[in-house]
């Protein structure tokens, strides 16, 4: 089991999560309003006739999450919002550290950042005893080759890809 | 047709390169299919990258080969462990494995990989058939049954997601936003752009579907890791009795037509086709007690049906442009990538692709056969190996294949977003696929919307003045009410 919201939070979520996207159109449309120009004004409708539908579509809808969770809200039960796990937290290092990785391989080239963090991720994954065991550096030794053999092989020798 | 494909057969198979690539597809295919957490859709995703810089013919070679063995690679996991490696194997497991609990899992293997065989030929026989049926059909359609077509083909995902039908019509509303951003292709103007280049350009599709499928499935799999990997029984014997294999032709071909049938139904998905062929089995069997506890039947028709699927599935992809499920969405948007439009004009304009497109899962089903016979003790080594190494290794492979597209930094950033998008999507109940559905059918619904508008000089009755369109409304209508009408009845 990993993560699992409330039904509090899963709707304040979800109302977030539209309530963005609408926005993210709407102020565009209000700075660039020429798109809308054509809008009922001649036979073709123009590049503004679909994103306006769409956002009317995702406010409204956003609207109806926003209702449903002040409704959730006012109702008292179920105060607990977010039930965590060990497991959880692996992930959430996991998205940071990938952000960490692609951002550092500009840096320290592909194939360095690469190595740094596939130790780096072995040895999380691992316990303690794993780490300081023969298995682990198996392992270590494995998923590297396998993986440079792929990124260079694949990507660098046959698809030419030039990486950082 | 059968000339063409006969031809491109003898192409395919005649140069080196090719076939090499099409066993290669079958090798990544079906080991990524058997790793439990790697469904056919992220290794499809995942796998698509590297198709980016081959001609269409080629990329179309090892991505029928990807795709084709992933779904029996699927079957190898709910055999030995119990954990389905794709939503069309859920069934497999039933009877797979407690037959590898009796030492038979060999046999399982087998009886899966026959009845895929079939169920995989069958397919692809009623695709061909069928195909030009729908192409003659649909060269009546104008704009306003493509913009239809594209709603019914969201409208259909939406229904068959998991969760509410009104969150994946929002969710597929949320991709055909993302697919405005840039220019719009049209009248070349400018949405939701914020002045900056990284937006100018667009959503590129491959990222989205690497992050939204691949990444995000990782994410989820780290959630959920297990201490412990689980240990896999070792194979024996692998080829049952000849007479036992023949015994299953009824189930198989039973199997194989639900899941054409069912596969061509736009969104209905191989996980909807297994069900209904296991059941129909388990009616129609003398001995329906014995399902569950190691029926063969109970083995060959849902694989059978999984394996048809998939030629079912090219049916409304190939003809109208709708992707059947999420794997042929992604081939959609691999057909796009170059330059290819699916749809009547695609037979029309180019038939020699499209007998290559069927050509390559002949050869795909063909090699899976052969292959994964040969494969199977060594994908067993594999499965026992510690699933961390492949979870990190697929990280990799997400990164390297989302800059290798166009070998942008920005497109990694873009992939890891949506990985991100998708794992709080799953938190969160909303689905994922229509998201991807919505960024591909978007600017077909807008350019067919837009168009049907000019011809009728802005008047929206033209929808309703044509059959299909108005018959395709009112399905549509009819699915997205449903929920309704259920309550209001209850």
């Amino acid at each position: 089991m990993g993560i699992k919201f409330s039904k509090k939070l899963e709707f304040l979520i979800i109302t977030i999560i539209f309530t963005s996207c609408s926005l993210f159109g709407w102020i565009s449309l209000i700075i660039n309003p020429s798109i809308l120009n054509n809008l009922f004004k001649s036979v073709d409708p123009g590049a503004g006739l679909l994103p306006v539908i769409i956002l009317a579509f995702i406010s409204l809808s956003s609207l109806y999450f926003f209702l449903k969770t002040i409704n959730i809200v006012l109702d008292k039960q179920n105060k607990k919002l977010i039930i965590y796990e060990r497991s959880n937290f692996i992930a959430i290092y996991l998205f940071i550290s990938i952000i960490l990785y692609v951002y550092l391989s500009t840096y320290l080239t592909f194939i360095a950042s690469t190595s740094l963090f596939v130790i780096l991720w072995l040895s999380v994954l691992s316990t303690k005893k794993e780490i300081f065991s023969m298995g682990f550096i198996y392992e270590l030794v494995s998923t590297f080759i396998f993986i440079i053999l792929i990124v260079y092989v694949g990507f660098i020798k046959i698809m030419n890809t030039p990486f950082p | 047709m059968f000339e063409l494909f006969f031809a491109s057969l003898q192409n395919i198979l005649t140069d080196p390169f090719l076939s090499t690539l099409a066993v290669v597809g079958v090798f990544f295919g079906t080991i990524m299919g058997a790793i439990p957490g790697i469904s056919s859709t992220m290794t499809l995703a995942i796998l698509l990258p590297v198709s980016f810089h081959m001609d269409p013919e080629t990329a179309m070679v090892f991505l029928m080969a990807v795709f084709s063995s992933s779904v029996f690679g699927g079957s190898i996991s709910a055999i030995l462990m119990n954990i389905p490696g794709t939503p069309g194997a859920i069934v497999t497991q039933l009877d797979g494995y407690p037959m590898a609990k009796k030492g038979q899992g060999g046999y399982a293997l087998t009886y899966a990989l026959i009845s895929s065989t079939v169920g995989g030929l069958i397919g692809l026989l009623l695709l061909m058939l069928l195909a030009p049926i729908v192409i003659k059909a649909s060269m009546n359609f104008r704009s306003p049954e493509f913009a239809m077509a594209a709603i019914f083909g969201l409208t259909m995902l939406a229904y068959s997601s998991p969760g509410s039908t009104f969150r994946g019509i929002v969710v597929g509303a949320i991709g055909i936003l993302l697919g405005m951003i840039g220019f719009d292709a049209m009248t070349d103007v400018l949405r939701f752009d914020y002045g900056t280049v990284f937006l100018q350009n667009g959503i590129h599709l491959v990222p989205l579907s690497v992050g939204l499928f691949g990444l995000s499935e990782i994410l989820k799999n780290f959630s959920s890791i297990k201490d412990k990997d689980q240990q896999i029984p070792k194979i024996e014997k692998l080829i049952p009795p000849f007479n036992k294999i023949m015994s299953l032709w009824k189930s198989i071909l039973r199997g194989s037509f639900f899941g054409t049938f069912i596969g061509a139904i736009p969104a209905a998905g191989s996980a909807i086709a297994v069900a209904i062929a296991y059941a129909q089995e388990m009616k129609l069997s003398k001995n329906p007690e014995n399902f569950g506890k190691g029926e063969i039947k109970g083995i060959s028709a849902p694989e059978a049906a999984n394996n048809a699927c998939v030629g079912g599935a090219l049916i409304p992809m190939m003809t109208l442009g709708i992707p059947g499920d999420t794997m042929t969405a992604i081939l959609m948007a691999a057909l796009l990538i170059h330059g290819l439009q699916p749809g009547p004009f695609l037979f029309q304009n180019d038939p020699g692709f499209v007998s290559y497109v069927y050509s390559s899962l002949f050869i795909a089903i063909f090699f899976t056969l052969t292959f994964g016979l040969i494969m199977i003790k060594f994908i067993v080594k594999l499965l026992n190996s510690p699933k961390k190494i492949v979870n990190i290794s697929i990280i990799v492979l997400c990164i390297s294949g989302s800059f290798a597209i166009r070998n942008l930094i920005s497109d990694v950033y873009v992939m890891i977003f949506f990985g991100l998008v998708g794992y709080i999507f799953s938190l969160v109940n909303l689905p994922q696929a229509p998201l991807a559905f919505g960024l591909i059918l978007g600017p077909v619904l807008e350019e067919n919307l837009r168009r049907s508008l000019i011809i009728s000089r802005g008047s929206w009755s033209i929808f309703l003045e044509r059959p299909i369109s108005l018959f395709l409304m009112i399905f549509c209508l009819v699915v997205l009410l449903w929920p309704f009408i259920k309550k209001i009845r209850v």
